[in-house]
């Protein structure tokens, strides 16, 4: 009694100005969560003598120099403990910081980083590689809005960052995404036998919609709330499937008398064919989408009916107007846009015989190759820089010129007159000077090259702008290119009245405006829900940038090595004479092939791991420290385990596990330094390291460093 | 190929089965096979209690360890801060390029020489320092490397064995001794050559003379040193000598033949009025000087007091018989209370239990409270940098209840351009014996533990001989100095890792771990080596301990300031021009350091800056030299005391690339375990690269900054803790000089990426310098101006060094 009367049986400290009592040997983090205080770790192990050495508890003393690792530091009678201070909270992003910057993995696939809507890549093609199409397809509706229309369509941003690029040419992911939904709505093309013509698009065809979305089993129950959505392109429609799916009911509201937006009105059936989006439109349709298609905001209706009658409005109200020449003569010029919109709404235009198409994006492109396909005998593209400069796809232009397209580089338009009954344009040619704000080398006209090109028609495909303003909706805020909108949850400057694609950003890709719509759907459902908006936030993405040979090799390990899969087309002559889809899709056997050269970028580790998570909390800049770093490297000889040990921390929870478990070969740190690792002593293979504690340590372990097969990630099903 | 692994179960069975056998036993197979082949590793874990992922983890983590086998030679490179500044960088260069050692490999492809990079060899004073075996060659320099590398292969050829020989003939009663040192420095000066044949030429003079190995005097800038000493005549000591010189010394002074004139320096009577001092007083002038130097040598010692140091210069480091006759053993004797031992005589005798002289209670004995509070009145605080005062360490562990208790030395003197530890354990070893027995006596312990780097072999070997020596007497093991206090003194070796001076990761290393430092609390005091009780004194800090206890604290308390006591040892070192060992007051300032008894720096240059401290330390600007050598003054300027390092830089130094190199050095030795040591140093690393190479903006700047206060605060250690400073004080007193940098400019012209070389026009053509360009880059022109092809150049300076008109100049 007399030792116990000595030795206190509680000690108390103060954390955070709160009050608490331990007993003597713990520690302060047991102190801090007995209050609830949370402490980040990652290198603490519950029942395991502290590492200390993550120093993400790291926490402030009073009277002490420093920061000290609140997991390892003993409770104290009278101490005194800040764990949230500014001070605190700018150590442990450092220490995230710092770990980052050595940290040799990747959260998920470059591609996946690159695709605005953030489609599971890997994962959807690995599903394509074993076989299981329907779980492929339920990734791809999931993530992706109009999977097969942006599989015909998305200039493929992902496909810019794949892997594959650095050994042959990159994976053909639009093209299996496209394989994959076109699967699920039964819209696979094949060959001319589903002969589309832009006329058959108004009414009946072929090819109803078959098994519909998975998604619709997945659709959440309910909630009363509704919200408008003007405008039912790809930001509106992406917007409404996901606020369908989370249980909201949604009316789409389109000044056209069809929805699609730029999808139907922007782009030619033979890139497009109008069964396709039809179908995808109809499952949307299915999910309880109303349309109320001709009507106008500002016309029709105005935005104030929208905020009484809705819980919610979303403007999707793209790009719709048209920039002419900026020439004198301008207005005998034929709107790109317009001429493609009355190809499918009608009447078909007369274009005669020679064209003239000003313009080198991918306007400019389908509005050459629908001039061909109208019979017209010259068709010609001027564009005022060279081949390099073109903003948009070089497949487009070798397509185009395929099909007898002939373009003059470093041209200018100056004049466009009205001579005998036939237009004239009078051009200048031009030659590259410095590079203007967009990057790109400024065209500058050459004196005295002036020179006359007639032409039966004159199309302008200049470039679109957002053309609703103040005068549709007074009230609302506009940026330089349009509505004004926050970048992170799309909300405008009226509570409850968001606003993404074309119509923000100005004139962007469809695959932007299907992740607007998307984002704006997070946002509008926090809002209909009545919690804080916050959008979407994304974990925070580790890349591994530009590989080493070897590092390459990892990646390589297994994988066949095949050229990319080409794409059927058809027979050129039909080309230039219908407006049946060009590309014809991939066959099953195809797919297969293809989906087996991916790589399977990305983490299998439970998405996000401690690291990631703590990071993501925690708003780190992952490129703040750029040096040197481990290399990614990759122990597969593990049943139940895969070893990155470049994603290792160096906590040593894994070492810990080993050595209880008695193994006969365990793990090591190896190293000192910058350099220190866990390993397999004797550079033994991780299969005879953890004969008996392997799953125990890829539970232990943090981060992806150890994980384990069954996660099923593409980087498992490699290994 | 199998390999022949009966020396392994030799090995284990000599070393033991524990897992604190693992540093010995890997040192053995190391020493044995060359390298650490994996069999031979797999054969120790399969025969002991050491697991795979131990040995594994302590192989990969100690610089010593190989894992491949080595060339046939081991060319050892220091890169301490003497080495660095001195251009060790260049050095290691010439020997790859000369060696004809590929990129990214350390041996040339016969397999004749393994380049190693060191960390420091502790011979500071003779920087830039290589090591080719065991022999250490000084000041270093590119164009001397082929000389270097031919003398070494024809001195194996020959088997020249012209190494001092210890048992010759003593001389008898009133016979002249010839004190020579022997330690580290000077043998690398080519000492051993002197003592062998000053030896050689007494013999055929036939004189009645000996030639005496003693300790270090200190004065590290006038060797190859001989003291003669003939009973009743003033001694006189000659210094600069060649091998040449010693026959001529021999005869001018045994066969009186006039005036020597080819010695080039006497040493005069100054050096006699400092040897015969006992203990503190100041040393009187001397007298009779010959020498023009001699107000040099004045001022060198001039403001020395010597306690640690005490009686340098004169004792056989070995003879415990000359250590018992200068006072030796009278502390311990006194703490144990029994008469002071008497010098047994022969050391040949056998365990001689009444050599022992007086295990009866003789005078009053100094108990251990009354001990511990004479170290508290003495004021005396750690010299292993931290300053932690002694007695209170000493209380601390005292006051734990536990029966068994440790001591441990602490002799891993890793911080570069530091080498007191090694030069005391190498001259002292009975001193330092002396004060960890006392330290053992005082808290209660049994066990004491030397834990001294590998890298000083010379200090390993005089204490194992010192402890043998003890042994043999009966005064270590069963009963201390006879008495019955039993206590084991026994050596653990580092093996090469700069973080094992920190307290808890020397204790992780003697219990065979990696040297991976833990959270303090708890401390050693209260749960340390096997987690009981230890105490970790530094072995300057125990060499006062005997001192302290025969002249009382207070004698110890009126030297010094009010919080900083006693003296201090200090290595100077760097740009300096008259580098050594030297015991200072403390108080004493900086400029009395360097400007008096280091005599400033090269005529012509510009004192710039003190770095003082290692790697944890910082660098202190000329304009703050009137700073006192004190724990606090120290610390508030930004540097600290450290262990006593003390590398003078003059305008040629680089800050930034100082700051840089330190960066380099931590981030090595960093155990990698907290995040901001193991990538934080990494990454500021980086950004001095960055800097060195003109290639950092204003961002990189600001983040090395704000970086460099977050490692400081976000470590555990020392090490970790302490790291930034090199960075955090240069940026404190030398902005200016990284400013230049983020323009693309190194003002000191050091920075190999900023610079240019150009021959000027009062060039002769005299072809050195095209001679001894190493990539070709200067055109054989001669009597015709030469020119640098800066394409070609790989700024090695090699063509300014050897210009013998200064024509060649960095722009």
């Amino acid at each position: 009694m007399k030792d116990a009367a000595m030795t206190p049986l509680t000690f108390t400290l103060t954390i955070d100005g709160r009050s608490a009592r331990v007993a003597p040997g713990e520690t302060v983090l047991a102190a801090a969560r007995s209050l609830s205080i949370a402490i980040p770790t990652l290198c603490h192990v519950e029942g395991f003598a502290p590492s200390a050495s993550c120093f993400l508890c790291a926490v402030k003393i009073e009277g002490r120099p420093g920061f000290w690792p609140s997991c390892a530091m003993p409770a104290a009678e009278g101490m005194v403990v800040i764990t949230d201070s500014e001070e605190v909270k700018a150590a442990r992003k450092t220490a995230l910081e710092l770990l980052l910057s050595d940290h040799a993995g990747d959260c998920i696939g470059p591609c996946r980083t690159g695709c605005p809507a953030r489609l599971d890549i890997p994962n959807f093609i690995a599903r394509i590689a074993a076989g299981d199409q329907s779980a492929a397809a339920e990734i791809v509706t999931n993530d992706l809005t109009l999977p097969a229309s942006l599989g015909r369509v998305c200039p493929r941003l992902c496909e810019q960052r794949c892997r594959q690029c650095e050994v042959e040419e990159s994976l053909s992911i639009r093209n299996l995404h496209r394989f994959v939904a076109d699967q699920r709505i039964g819209a696979q093309s094949s060959g001319s036998a589903r002969a589309n013509h832009v006329k058959l698009n108004s009414h009946g065809r072929n090819g109803e919609p078959k098994n519909l979305s998975p998604a619709l089993s997945a659709k959440a129950p309910p909630t009363g709330k509704k919200a408008a959505i003007v405008g039912a392109g790809p930001a509106g429609l992406a917007a409404a499937d996901h606020l369908l799916r989370r249980g909201h009911g949604v009316v789409l509201f389109d000044a056209h008398q069809k929805p699609g937006g730029m999808l139907r009105y922007g782009i030619p059936a033979f890139r497009l064919p109008r069964h396709v989006l039809d179908a995808e439109i109809q499952s949307i349709r299915d999910l309880g989408a109303e349309f109320h298609l001709g009507k106008k905001l500002g016309r029709d209706f105005t935005l104030d009916d929208l905020r009484r009658d809705f819980d919610g409005v979303f403007l999707a109200v793209g790009a719709q107007g048209a920039r002419g020449l900026g020439c004198p003569g301008e207005e005998l010029a034929l709107p790109a846009l317009e001429f493609l919109e009355k190809l499918t709404d009608g009447p078909t235009p007369v274009v005669g015989t020679d064209v003239l198409v000003v313009g080198g994006g991918n306007t400019a492109m389908d509005a050459c190759r629908c001039a061909v396909r109208l019979g017209a005998k010259s068709v010609k593209v001027l564009y005022r820089r060279t081949r390099q400069e073109m903003p948009c796809l070089m497949e487009e232009v070798e397509a185009a010129e395929a099909e007898g397209v002939k373009i003059d580089f470093l041209v200018a338009p100056v004049r466009l007159e009205k001579k005998d009954g036939k237009l004239s344009l009078t051009c200048l040619r031009m030659e590259l000077g410095s590079p203007d704000e967009s990057g790109r080398a400024r065209p500058v006209p050459i004196a005295g090259s002036e020179y006359s090109v007639s032409a039966t028609c004159v199309i302008a495909a200049i470039g679109q702008s957002v053309d609703f303003n103040a005068k549709h909706a007074a009230e609302l805020t506009f940026s330089k290119w349009g509505i004004a909108a926050d970048p992170k949850t799309l909300a405008t400057n009226l509570p409850g009245v968001f606003a993404g694609g074309d119509a923000v950003t100005g004139p962007d890709l469809a695959v932007r405006a299907v992740a607007a719509g998307k984002l704006a759907a997070a946002s509008l459902d926090q809002h209909l829900t009545g919690k804080k908006v916050i959008g979407a936030p994304e974990s925070i993405n580790i890349l591994l940038g530009k590989l080493s040979e070897e590092e390459l090799a990892v990646f390589l390990r297994g994988i066949e090595k095949i050229p990319r899969a080409p794409m059927p087309h058809l027979a050129l002559e039909s080309r230039r004479t219908t407006f049946d889809e060009v590309e014809l899709g991939f066959s099953l056997e195809t797919a297969t092939r293809e989906s087996r050269r991916c790589l399977g970028c990305g983490c299998g580790k439970a998405i996000p791991c401690r690291l990631r998570q703590i990071a993501t909390d925690y708003g780190v800049d992952p490129q703040r420290f750029v040096g040197d770093r481990r290399r990614f490297a990759r122990d597969t000889s593990h049943p139940d385990i895969v070893f990155e040990p470049g994603k290792c921390i160096v906590c040593g929870a894994c070492v810990k596990v080993a050595a209880e478990a008695g193994e006969d070969l365990g793990l090591s740190f190896v190293g000192r330094g910058f350099d220190v690792a866990a390993a397999v002593p004797f550079h033994r293979p991780m299969a005879e390291a953890l004969r008996k504690s392997a799953k125990r340590a890829a539970e232990v372990c943090p981060t992806g460093a150890i994980m384990l097969k069954s996660s099923g990630c593409a980087g498992c099903r490699l290994a | 190929m199998s390999l022949d692994l009966t020396f392994v179960d030799q090995a284990v069975m000599r070393l033991g089965r524990a897992p604190e056998a693992a540093i010995p036993l890997l040192q053995a197979v190391q020493d044995h096979y060359g390298y650490l082949p994996e069999e031979a590793l797999r054969r120790v874990c399969a025969t002991t209690q050491i697991t795979p992922a131990a040995i594994t983890g302590v192989s990969t983590f100690y610089d010593m360890f190989r894992h491949e086998p080595a060339g046939k030679h081991i060319v050892h490179v220091c890169h301490g801060t003497a080495c660095h500044v001195g251009g060790a960088e260049r050095v290691e260069e010439a020997l790859r390029r000369h060696l004809r050692i590929p990129e990214g490999s350390n041996t040339d492809a016969k397999r004749q020489f393994t380049i190693e990079r060191v960390a420091c060899l502790g011979c500071c004073t003779l920087a830039p320092v290589v090591r080719i075996e065991e022999e250490t060659i000084g000041y270093a320099s590119s164009e001397k490397v082929p000389g270097v590398i031919h003398d070494f292969l024809l001195s194996r050829k020959n088997a020249v064995a012209a190494g001092p020989d210890l048992s010759a003939p003593k001389a008898t009663n009133g016979g002249a001794e010839l004190k020579v040192c022997l330690d580290s420095c000077c043998a690398a000066k080519g000492t051993d050559k002197v003592f062998h044949a000053l030896q050689q030429s007494l013999a055929l003079s036939g004189a009645n003379a000996t030639v005496k190995r003693v300790g270090c005097v200190g004065a590290c800038y006038r060797t190859p040193m001989v003291e003669i000493a003939v009973p009743g005549r003033a001694s006189v000591s000659y210094t600069g000598l060649t091998l040449g010189d010693a026959h001529d010394l021999v005869q001018t002074h045994f066969r009186p033949r006039g005036l020597m004139r080819r010695v080039s320096q006497l040493w005069t009577t100054v050096m006699d009025s400092v040897l015969v001092e006992d203990a503190p007083p100041l040393p009187q002038n001397g007298s009779a000087a010959v020498e023009h130097d001699e107000d040099g040598e004045r001022a060198f010692f001039n403001r020395q007091i010597h306690i640690a140091m005490e009686n340098y210069g004169r004792l056989d480091p070995l003879s415990l018989d000359e250590y018992l006759a200068h006072d030796g053993f009278v502390a311990l004797a006194k703490c144990l209370g029994i008469q002071n031992p008497k010098s047994g005589g022969k050391s040949s005798g056998t365990n001689n239990q009444s050599q022992a002289s007086a295990a009866a209670p003789s005078q009053s004995r100094l108990a251990p409270e009354d001990l511990i509070k004479t170290m508290e009145q003495s004021g005396l605080r750690g010299r292993g940098g931290a300053g932690f005062p002694t007695g209170q360490k000493w209380r601390m562990v005292r006051a734990q209840p536990d029966e068994t208790k440790y001591v441990i030395c602490n002799g891993d003197e890793g911080d570069p351009g530091a080498f007191m530890d090694r030069m005391i354990l190498e001259s002292f070893p009975y001193r330092v014996i002396e004060g960890l027995a006392i330290a053992a006596v005082a808290v209660g312990a049994h066990d004491a533990i030397f834990y001294i780097r590998h890298e000083y072999p010379q200090a390993l070997r005089r204490v194992k001989a010192a402890l043998a020596e003890c042994e043999k007497r009966g005064w270590l093991g069963k009963g201390l100095l006879g008495t019955d206090y039993p206590l084991r003194i026994s050596i653990k070796e580092g093996a090469g890792a700069f973080v094992c001076g920190e307290e808890t990761a020397l204790i992780a290393s003697v219990e065979g771990r990696r040297g991976m430092p833990r959270l303090r609390p708890p401390f050693p005091a209260q749960s340390g080596l096997w987690g009981k009780p230890t105490l970790i004194n530094n072995v300057e800090t125990l060499a006062m301990v005997s001192w302290i206890v025969r002249h009382g604290g207070e004698a110890l308390a009126r030297i010094g300031t009010a919080t900083s006591k006693g003296t201090k040892v200090f290595a100077l070192a760097g740009k300096i021009r008259r580098a050594g060992l030297i015991e200072i007051p403390m108080g004493t300032t900086l400029r009395q350091i360097i400007e008096e008894i280091g005599g400033g720096v090269a005529p012509g240059r510009k004192f710039k800056a003190v770095q003082m401290g290692g790697p944890s330390g910082g660098c202190v600007p000329a304009r703050l030299a009137d700073t006192p050598v004190d724990y606090e003054s120290l610390r508030d300027i930004g540097a600290i005391m450290g262990s006593g390092g003390m590398v003078v830089l003059d305008d040629t130094a680089c800050m930034v690339d100082i700051a840089r190199y330190f960066l380099q050095f931590t981030q090595n030795q960093s155990c990698g375990k907290c995040t901001f040591c193991r990538i934080g140093t990494k990454r500021m690393l980086e950004l001095l690269e960055l800097l060195c190479a003109g290639k950092a903006t204003r961002k990189h700047l600001d983040e090395l900054e704000k970086l460099a206060r977050q490692v400081t605060q976000g470590s555990l250690c020392g090490l970790g803790k302490t790291a930034p400073n090199p960075v955090l004080t240069t940026l404190r007193y030398f902005r200016d000089e990284y400013e230049a940098h983020l323009q693309g400019r190194c003002p000191a012209g050091k920075c190999t990426a900023l610079i240019k070389y150009r021959v000027l026009d009062n060039c002769n053509g005299c072809t050195l310098c095209a001679q001894t360009c190493p990539v070709n880059a200067i055109a054989m022109t001669p009597y015709v101006q030469h020119k640098i092809d800066l394409e070609k150049c790989t700024r090695c300076d090699s063509c300014r060094q050897v210009c013998p008109r200064g024509a060649v100049e960095v722009v």
